[in-house]
């Protein structure tokens, strides 16, 4: 138990310090956690297994909050839970479809003990299947890459994600074609991306952030990655993917967001603010002219929010959708009940 | 402190002392033009002595080929001539000799015929005005060296003694003519190059119509001597390679008091001013070519002189010619720029509400001195600065605001989707405004364009007609810049960056461009110094304030 908690601990302080950053690291080490508290915890009925979920959840949340992959993961897991509850205890239950928000009053009864024994068997198959899942990602959505770029094409990209760097790879094997990459600054992970890109046989082009207007009108694709995908189908995505979209929407290039269904988040975003976080001034002006510019304020977001109507695909690791469907996806992975940690 | 705004209050102290003058008597006289900046002065391949005004110009012969100085090719189309509208302008005794001045005998093949065929028609508007004789002399050099292709003028002169104003109604209107390009000429361009310039191992294929060279230290042909170019051009050239001197405005003052320089210290031979300083003004030009490509507003510049020395044929004797072109000059860069400025400056702060937040890209002359006037009338406003990699202009505008009080925000421009929906208007200056009212400035200021638009925010330009281009274009790729690809990889005074070796991966470039076109459907209005007009009415400008003597 206290390998656990500290197991916990150790992970609330790199969250914080933000030693782990990206939704895939911080996705694999929730779910490592959580199989870890299951197998360990003592429960007698569904509902108590749930809200230790949940407490552990909030813990986890609460040190980054921004980390969607964190509440995305423990929601996921309790979805699982409940399912293999309804297949255990053969609850007509069962074939209610999820759309039903009746409180189930099945949760609360108990299990009996070799019962419990088998019930926790099936969930950690499960947990561990998901992350299965999760390790099989990249080669899920790369798998798909081939029927969505075509020879001679210019792709541009914003930002650098793993995923698209894994997607533009596999097809690079089978066709050839050239890619825009715009540095993104401050963070300059375009840079990152462009040479990991020409390392890998791609004849890539790095421009400035300023040329992507100009660019664009050459461009066939927009491939980018996200941070996240909210309920409406919407983004969360690096600081500058917004512009780069409206970009592409002005000169009528399809936006195709490459991204892990275990990204997808049951939250809605409304405007920049909603889920955003300001970075130190310090990556764009210097302190030495801190004194001269005292009253200058300085705005560095980190993340854009791009609405659903500049996107036009989804590729993830099952299969394409579009925006307006990402909603009905939402049911099959998460419980409503689950959306609110609290 | 810029050297633009070091120039700008030269200016202003010659502006008055010339009006002074002017009130005395009918001859104006120029006083010594500032000396750029020498404390600039970067000694990078050869030595930059500041100008001396007794420095001998001699002047090697010159073949009789005709060679085109591709001063021409990035040149503004604006017509040297003026049209009979702008006759009325032109009440002073020079309006004849004007007139007189405008065929050019210089010749050559593809790229003056943009200025011929430009000029031809009002060249022919003017001629009526000539006695015959004048023409006739100025038909026999026409004839010497003009090329087969396309210019008609000798037989056009002689229609032109018959008809008289059918003709000039109908060559009012310019013809369309394409500006060259730079791959197409490649090859005589390289013979009238001034500087050794080595093509840059790794081209961008998309821009491979554009020149791009490999940037370092400038040297000069194994043909050329260094006496031959003056010291006020080399230290101009020096400054726009190095990006001492960056900005539109800011160049073309600096080019024409340089040019001033040079005129004042020219000697003719042979005594025929206008003839020999034709031809010494060649490869003048052509360093500041092979320096940094031209910009439109230097162009038009340098047409406009071209027209001053023109005029000064039927002028006796080189010191009058000479003090004619440089108060032609003078008068130039007043009225269209210095002048015009304020006008701007005055119509923009109108607009400028209590309460306002503007949003501004990048650093443009003129907008600045919009925020500090505004400022200084007493709007309560505040101003949101966009800037991006790899020039981070907006810093400089930062600190130049920030002295004089006003509120300032900064941001990148990757944050230009957070902060735009606070904003009541932008304003941006131009690089140059071309004739379908597309908006030619500083590489991202279409993002900016395009994210105002979206959020129903005005986007305001800020631009004089002196860099109106009769040029077309719809996209950002057929004329364009491309920067030093080095400024994009170093990311860091200190450190290098990721990208250090991109030289030698053989799948990677690295491009970085200058400018881009704005559409003009994102442009709601333009502020210029004959009023605030629509996108849609720069040709009716360029129409009406020909660049005219």
């Amino acid at each position: 138990h206290r390998k656990m908690e500290g197991r916990i601990d150790q992970f609330i302080t790199q969250l914080k310090r933000r030693q782990i950053e990206g939704s895939f690291p911080v996705a694999k080490e929730t779910a490592d956690i959580l199989r870890m508290a299951i197998s360990k915890m003592k429960f007698s009925t569904l509902a108590e297994l749930l809200q230790e979920m949940k407490k552990i959840g909030k813990r986890l949340v609460d040190a980054n909050p921004l980390e969607f992959g964190i509440g995305n993961t423990v929601r996921r897991i309790m979805f699982i839970c409940r399912e293999e509850y309804n297949n255990f205890s053969n609850k007509e239950a069962a074939k209610e479809p999820a759309m039903f928000l009746t409180g189930d009053d099945s949760e609360e009864e108990s299990l009996a003990s070799d019962n419990i024994r088998e019930f926790k068997a099936a969930i950690l198959t499960s947990i561990t299947e998901l992350i299965d899942e999760l390790q099989n990602l990249y080669r899920n959505i790369s798998d798909q890459a081939i029927e969505h770029i075509h020879t001679n094409e210019v792709i541009m990209t914003f930002g650098a994600s793993k995923t698209v760097e894994e997607f533009l790879k596999a097809a690079a094997k089978k066709r050839k074609f050239e890619v825009v990459v715009p540095e993104s600054a401050p963070s300059l992970r375009g840079q990152r991306m462009a040479q990991t890109l020409s390392q890998a046989g791609i004849e890539t082009t790095v421009i400035s952030d300023a040329s992507i207007f100009a660019i664009m009108a050459r461009v066939n694709k927009v491939i980018v990655g996200t941070h996240a995908v909210m309920a409406n189908g919407g983004l969360i995505a690096p600081s500058g993917t917004h512009m780069t979209a409206l970009a592409a929407k002005h000169h009528t290039v399809p936006v195709v967001v490459c991204t892990g269904l275990y990204k997808l988040t049951p939250m809605f975003p409304h405007d920049q603010d909603t889920f955003n976080d300001l970075n130190s001034p310090s990556q764009i002006l210097n302190f030495e002219d801190a004194d001269t510019l005292e009253h200058t304020h300085v705005t560095n977001p980190t993340f854009d929010y791009v609405p659903p109507e500049l996107i036009s695909l989804y590729v993830t690791n099952f299969g394409g959708h579009n925006p307006s469907y990402v909603y009905r996806l939402l049911s099959e992975y998460y419980n409503p009940e689950d959306y609110n940690f609290d | 402190m810029t050297s633009y705004e070091d120039s700008n209050r030269e200016f202003e102290r010659r502006i008055d002392s010339l009006q002074e003058k002017q009130k005395g008597s009918g001859i104006v006289t120029v006083p010594n033009p500032v000396q750029l900046g020498s404390s600039f002065t970067r000694t990078i391949g050869f030595d930059t002595a500041p100008s001396s005004s007794a420095i001998p110009i001699s002047v090697p012969p010159r073949s009789k080929t005709p060679s085109q100085s591709p001063a021409n090719e990035a040149v503004g189309l604006l017509s040297g001539s003026a049209p009979l509208g702008s006759s009325n302008k032109s009440a002073s005794p020079d309006s004849d000799n004007n007139k007189s001045a405008v065929a050019k005998p210089k010749q050559n093949q593809k790229q003056n015929q943009q200025n011929q065929k430009q000029g031809q028609p009002n060249q022919q508007n003017q001629q009526n005005q000539q006695n015959q004789k004048q023409k006739q002399k100025q038909e026999k050099p026409a004839k010497e060296g003009e090329s087969a292709k396309g210019s008609s003028r000798p037989s056009s002169a002689n229609q032109q003694n018959q008809q008289n104003q059918k003709q000039s109604q109908k060559q009012n209107q310019s013809k369309p003519s394409a500006p060259a390009q730079f791959d197409i000429k490649r090859g005589k361009a390289e013979k009238n190059r001034v500087l050794d310039l080595k093509p840059s191992q790794k081209q961008v294929q998309l821009f491979s119509h554009l020149p791009q060279y490999e940037r370092g230290t400038l040297k000069l042909k194994t043909s050329f001597s260094a006496s031959e170019i003056h010291p006020a051009i080399v230290e101009l050239g020096l400054k726009y390679a190095e990006g001492v001197i960056t900005g539109s405005n800011a160049r073309c003052v600096a080019l024409i008091e340089a040019f001033q320089k040079v005129i004042k210290d020219f000697k003719a031979p042979t005594g025929v001013f206008w003839k020999e300083f034709e031809l010494y003004s060649r490869p003048q030009v052509q360093f500041l070519v092979d320096s940094r490509p031209l910009a439109i507003s230097m162009g038009n510049a340098i047409n406009y002189m071209k027209l001053a020395v023109n005029a000064t044929k039927n002028l006796a004797g080189d010191q009058e010619a000479k003090s004619y072109v440089v108060e032609k000059l003078d008068r130039f860069l007043q009225e269209r720029i210095v002048i015009a400025d304020d006008i701007i400056v005055g119509y923009a702060c109108e607009k400028i509400y209590d309460g306002d937040v503007i949003l501004t890209y990048g650093r443009s002359y003129v907008v600045e001195q919009v925020f500090l006037k505004a400022h200084e009338l007493g709007k309560k406003f505040r101003v949101v600065i966009v800037d991006s990699r790899p020039k981070n202009e907006g810093k400089t505008l930062l600190h130049n605001l920030v002295q004089h009080g006003v509120k300032c925000s900064y941001v990148t421009i990757n944050a230009i989707s957070y902060v735009i929906k606070d904003m009541s208007k932008v304003f941006v200056g131009a690089y140059t405004m071309m004739a379908n009212g597309n908006l030619v400035s500083r590489s991202g200021t279409g993002l900016v364009a395009m994210m105002a638009h979206s959020h129903h925010i005005p986007f305001i330009v800020c631009c004089e007609t002196y860099k109106f281009t009769e040029r077309v274009q719809l996209e950002s790729f057929s004329f364009n810049e491309l920067g030093d690809p080095e400024e994009i990889v170093k990311t860091d005074k200190y450190k290098s960056g990721i990208l250090e070796n991109w030289k030698n991966d053989p799948h990677l470039t690295v491009l970085n461009l200058m400018y881009d076109l704005t559409p003009s459907e994102f442009i709601v209005m333009i502020i210029t110094e004959v009023g605030m007009i629509p996108a849609t009415s720069i040709p009716a400008v360029l129409r009406e304030y020909r660049l005219a003597l």
